[in-house]
């Protein structure tokens, strides 16, 4: 099960990387918390391998399920060690609504994947945004954050545009 | 090194190895060269040359199929005069060959043109002439490549040294672990999207040192179309020279 959960992780890990990653972390805590007591690790594994499977399914601190999904993303980018100062959190978690916002609202287009350059003003209204928090880090680290966020909104296109569809509705 | 014949294929056999398979390989030049094992495992036999002809003879489709693909690849190569109107490439576009009797530097592309000294032609000939075109290339290059690494460079998240562009044989660029990039000058003979390539390329291996799917996962984040873009340059790098 351990090797299941492992190769789920890695086949996903590009639709969620924050949240693909802390359970690998969490297969390897369990291991080595429980490698004497198999079937109480048994146990704690069938549950993580639900929640594997399952996918990422709310958000955190009040923030929707993308949102979370990009904040916990682009505070490894964004920040060292991943660690957002307590000052800037509030800024931060409305650059993520930003964020989510600018892509449900340009990413619908029909050939944005193939069209370069709708993907670059894009990743220039990300770079806008991230500039516009006035958090050194982010400013920093505008041009690595919109690359990657142009990455996971790729894998996530179908995930965003639905969320999307069903706000509206 | 040993030159030997099975029916129409030609190739060079290297001295063997421990390695357990036979290594066939087609060299920039479409020379075959063949490395056979020293000994067969796992009786410890020698290999014979007749061994070898017949593991070359059992190769042939792949042999053929490349060696077409070797000619196909090499069709772009030109070779060039050095008289007024031969064209030569600069960031992808055409630029016509003038030789002009004075001007202040021995080459200089200025009006659409690539106005080289007549007197080094004579002097030197075409080698005196083709160094004076790789000088000018290194010292154009050096600028603009660097401008594109210091561009590209925060997207990938790394900070690279030394740049330095020049004569790098077979390599369009090299990345070195201590940080520092070496481009060779043929890139300024390519577009600028395929020498962007070659620079994203570089910066990527700041972070993975192999071509493992994590190094091209990182190019593709950085450059989504970097396959028509590498493949541009495999197709037409043959002719992308002096």
């Amino acid at each position: 099960m351990e090797h299941a959960i492992r190769k789920h992780c890695t086949v996903h890990h590009d639709e969620d990387p924050a949240f693909y990653k802390s359970l690998s972390a969490k297969v390897d805590a369990l291991i080595s918390q429980h490698h004497e007591q198999w079937d109480l690790l048994a146990e704690k594994l069938e549950d993580l391998r639900n929640e594997a499977a399952a996918g990422r399914q709310t958000g955190k601190d009040g923030m929707g399920r993308e949102a979370t999904t990009f904040f916990e993303h682009l505070a490894q980018v964004g920040f060292e060690n991943g660690q957002i100062p307590a000052e800037h959190l509030p800024t931060f978690r409305s650059l993520m609504y930003r964020v989510v916002e600018i892509l449900q609202k340009t990413i619908v287009s029909i050939d944005f994947w193939t069209n370069a350059d709708k993907q670059k003003r894009v990743r220039g209204m990300l770079k806008t945004a991230f500039s516009a928090t006035g958090i050194d880090s982010v400013k920093s680290n505008r041009e690595r954050m919109a690359v990657e966020v142009m990455k996971l909104v790729k894998n996530r296109h179908d995930t965003l545009t639905r969320t999307r569809q069903v706000q509206e509705t | 090194m040993q030159l030997r014949q099975i029916h129409d294929i030609q190739y060079q056999m290297l001295p063997g190895t421990q390695r357990r398979t036979t290594d066939i390989v087609i060299e920039r030049n479409g020379v075959v060269q063949v490395r056979a094992p020293t000994h067969m495992t796992p009786g410890q036999v020698d290999v014979t040359p007749e061994q070898v002809d017949a593991t070359v003879y059992s190769k042939r489709l792949w042999i053929y199929r490349n060696l077409a693909e070797w000619r196909d690849l090499n069709v772009s190569h030109l070779s060039r005069e050095w008289v007024n109107g031969e064209t030569f490439l600069y960031l992808g576009s055409g630029y016509r060959l003038l030789l002009v009797n004075e001007q202040d530097e021995a080459l200089k592309l200025t009006d659409g043109r690539f106005q080289l000294l007549r007197s080094i032609l004579q002097a030197s000939g075409r080698f005196g002439a083709g160094s004076v075109f790789v000088n000018w290339f290194k010292q154009k290059g050096q600028a603009r490549i660097t401008a594109r690494v210091r561009h590209h460079a925060p997207m990938v998240a790394v900070h690279p040294r030394a740049i330095e562009v020049k004569e790098l044989g077979f390599r369009w660029a090299s990345c070195q672990p201590s940080g520092n990039l070496h481009f060779h000058w043929k890139c300024m003979v390519a577009p600028l999207t395929v020498i962007d390539y070659v620079v994203v390329h570089e910066l990527c291996h700041l972070r993975h040192g192999d071509h493992s799917d994590a190094f091209w996962n990182e190019v593709d984040k950085v450059m989504p179309d970097y396959r028509e873009r590498k493949e541009w340059l495999r197709q037409h790098g043959e002719g992308l020279t002096l």
